[in-house]
């Protein structure tokens, strides 16, 4: 029988030992930083607003959860690699990436300027990727690591005045695809997690409360338990996926 | 011609049409019924194209274009619309790709893959789209691919670029159905044009170079119809989703991949 974390009778918390790299401090990517250290891991934080993650940080450290960060700042390839080095040197290795950074702007596709578009793309789509060439490059130099993308329901179904985000979320569902299928046999696994946002969920739509059959939208923490399952060894032949975890929305 | 089909009286522009698929795509049209603006980088391939569809018989521009610049696009938008008085139709063909591992694939040709197949086709679809709301409706028609939707390994930045396109067509239908403009993508599967062709340049230097025969098999060799696609073989879905016989159909994505996405 293949070894895995359900017979193995060293089994401690699905997690422990492992260090996890999440990148954006807002609700959800804090939240999803609190279920993982729950979990086992350290969690290592980052975000382009430096007072976010001292918060962050302050809110891990309140909860007993392990926790650290890392100063963020992205502009390309090589400062995503700069990046990732900075917490390979300091906690020893990468087994976990989160990409959680986003910033939704709701507006009509009229009305979005050609910097607002750039800016969508610039954060949703080059960081994610740059990030997965860092990280993914050191993982699948030792054979295994988790990487998990904050993806949304707008990335695979249509919603009004979501364009630059939406269009950037299908790209990142791509981005796991392929990820998923090129480095499977090299141990490194590539997921995302899809609800709504940050941002759409100030603001919603009156219509996704009503046609949601959870009644509501699903709250960051209500993620976590996904973000563990894909981390660990729970989901290892999973990969490529993009689970909605959206209280049955997608599924009508 | 089944009158569904018919596409007389109206303007349609191509951008990307000196490709192998916006060529056809262009010429289709205009059998179609259509007048046709052209658009691309490459002015000397749309100057003949522009004479092929003047042959028959249909009003015929070109444009060169750039069209990851968006003010350019804007000025070329405005331009077709004084020319032709109205833009009924939008077909979005440029696009490039390239194959490369990942983990190493070159920032410069990332951005500049997002930036045309990406960024191109958001400044198309909004320059246009704000004439098709103004004059009360238009079809537009983006240029998917089977990696839309497909994980495909080492062709990253493609399949994030097509990936997004498919997720703006879908956005921009449900935010402009209510003016009565459909947005639909085609989906092809591996085409013979110059850019379904892997440059023999890729691999070169890499640890095990595959063989041309090992290449066929990870691409056409997973198409159930185990062959490419014929550039001709992508005007039947572009008409039929420029045409009355779509009224209803927005936010569609039509593979035309020999059965590839459906295995």
């Amino acid at each position: 029988m293949t070894d895995t974390i359900y017979n193995n009778p060293r089994r401690t918390s699905e997690l422990a030992g492992m260090v996890a790299l999440i990148m954006g401090c807002g609700e959800t990517g804090l939240s999803l930083a609190m279920a993982l250290a729950s979990a086992g891991a350290k969690s290592v934080l980052t975000d382009p607003d430096h007072e976010l993650v001292m918060r962050s940080e302050a809110a891990m450290n309140r909860n007993g959860l392990d926790t650290g960060y890392v100063n963020f700042c992205m502009a390309g390839r090589d400062q995503a690699f700069d990046l990732a080095e900075r917490v390979i040197h300091d906690h020893g290795k990468i087994d976990i990436l989160v990409n959680a950074l986003e910033d939704f702007e709701g507006k009509p596709a009229t009305e979005i300027s050609p910097d607002e578009w750039k800016h969508s793309v610039n954060l949703h789509l080059k960081t994610v990727f740059w990030m997965c060439q860092a990280a993914g490059k050191h993982m699948l130099q030792r054979g295994s690591g988790s990487i998990i993308n904050l993806s949304s329901l707008a990335g695979s179904l249509g919603f009004s005045n979501s364009l630059a985000f939406a269009a950037c979320k299908g790209g990142v569902d791509q981005m796991t695809r392929t990820l998923g299928v090129e480095w499977m046999r090299r141990g490194v696994r590539v997921n995302a997690i899809a609800a709504w946002s940050d941002g759409m969920r100030k603001n919603p739509d009156p219509l996704w409360l009503e046609r949601n059959p959870l009644g509501r939208l699903p709250d960051p923490g209500e993620l976590g338990g996904t973000a563990v399952y894909l981390a660990s060894a729970a989901s290892s032949v999973v990969s490529g996926q993009i689970l909605n975890t959206d209280g049955g929305y997608s599924a009508q | 011609m089944i009158r569904e089909f018919d596409l007389s009286g109206r303007t349609a522009l191509v951008i990307g049409a000196a490709g192998d698929l916006g060529r056809h795509q262009a010429l289709g049209l205009a059998r179609a019924g259509a007048d046709v603006a052209i658009a691309d980088l490459n002015e000397e391939g749309l100057a003949s194209l522009r004479l092929e569809i003047e042959k028959q018989g249909r009003k015929a521009r070109h444009y060169a274009l750039n069209v990851t610049d968006a003010d350019a696009m804007d000025a070329m938008v405005s331009s077709v619309a004084a020319e032709f008085g109205e833009i009924h139709i939008l077909v979005n063909s440029a696009g490039i790709t390239r194959r490369g591992a990942s983990e190493d694939y070159d920032q410069e040709l990332f951005e500049r893959i997002l930036d045309i197949n990406l960024n191109g086709t958001f400044y198309a679809c909004q320059a246009v789209g704000k004439i098709m709301i103004q004059r009360g409706g238009g079809r537009i028609i983006n240029m998917g691919s089977i990696f839309s939707a497909s994980g495909i390994a080492e062709s990253p930045a493609y399949a994030m670029s097509k990936g997004a396109v498919g997720q703006l067509t879908r956005a921009l239908a449900v935010e402009w159905a209510p003016f009565h403009v459909a947005v639909n993508a085609i989906l092809p599967s591996w085409f013979d044009t110059q850019m379904g062709k892997v440059d023999p340049s890729f691999y070169k230097g890499a640890a095990k170079a595959p063989s041309q025969e090992e290449l066929k098999k990870r691409t056409v060799g997973r198409v159930p119809m185990q062959r490419l696609g014929m550039p001709h073989e992508v005007v039947g879905a572009t008409i039929f989703l420029a045409s009355d016989a779509a009224s209803m159909v927005t936010g569609h994505s039509l593979a035309v991949d020999g059965g590839f996405l459906i295995q």
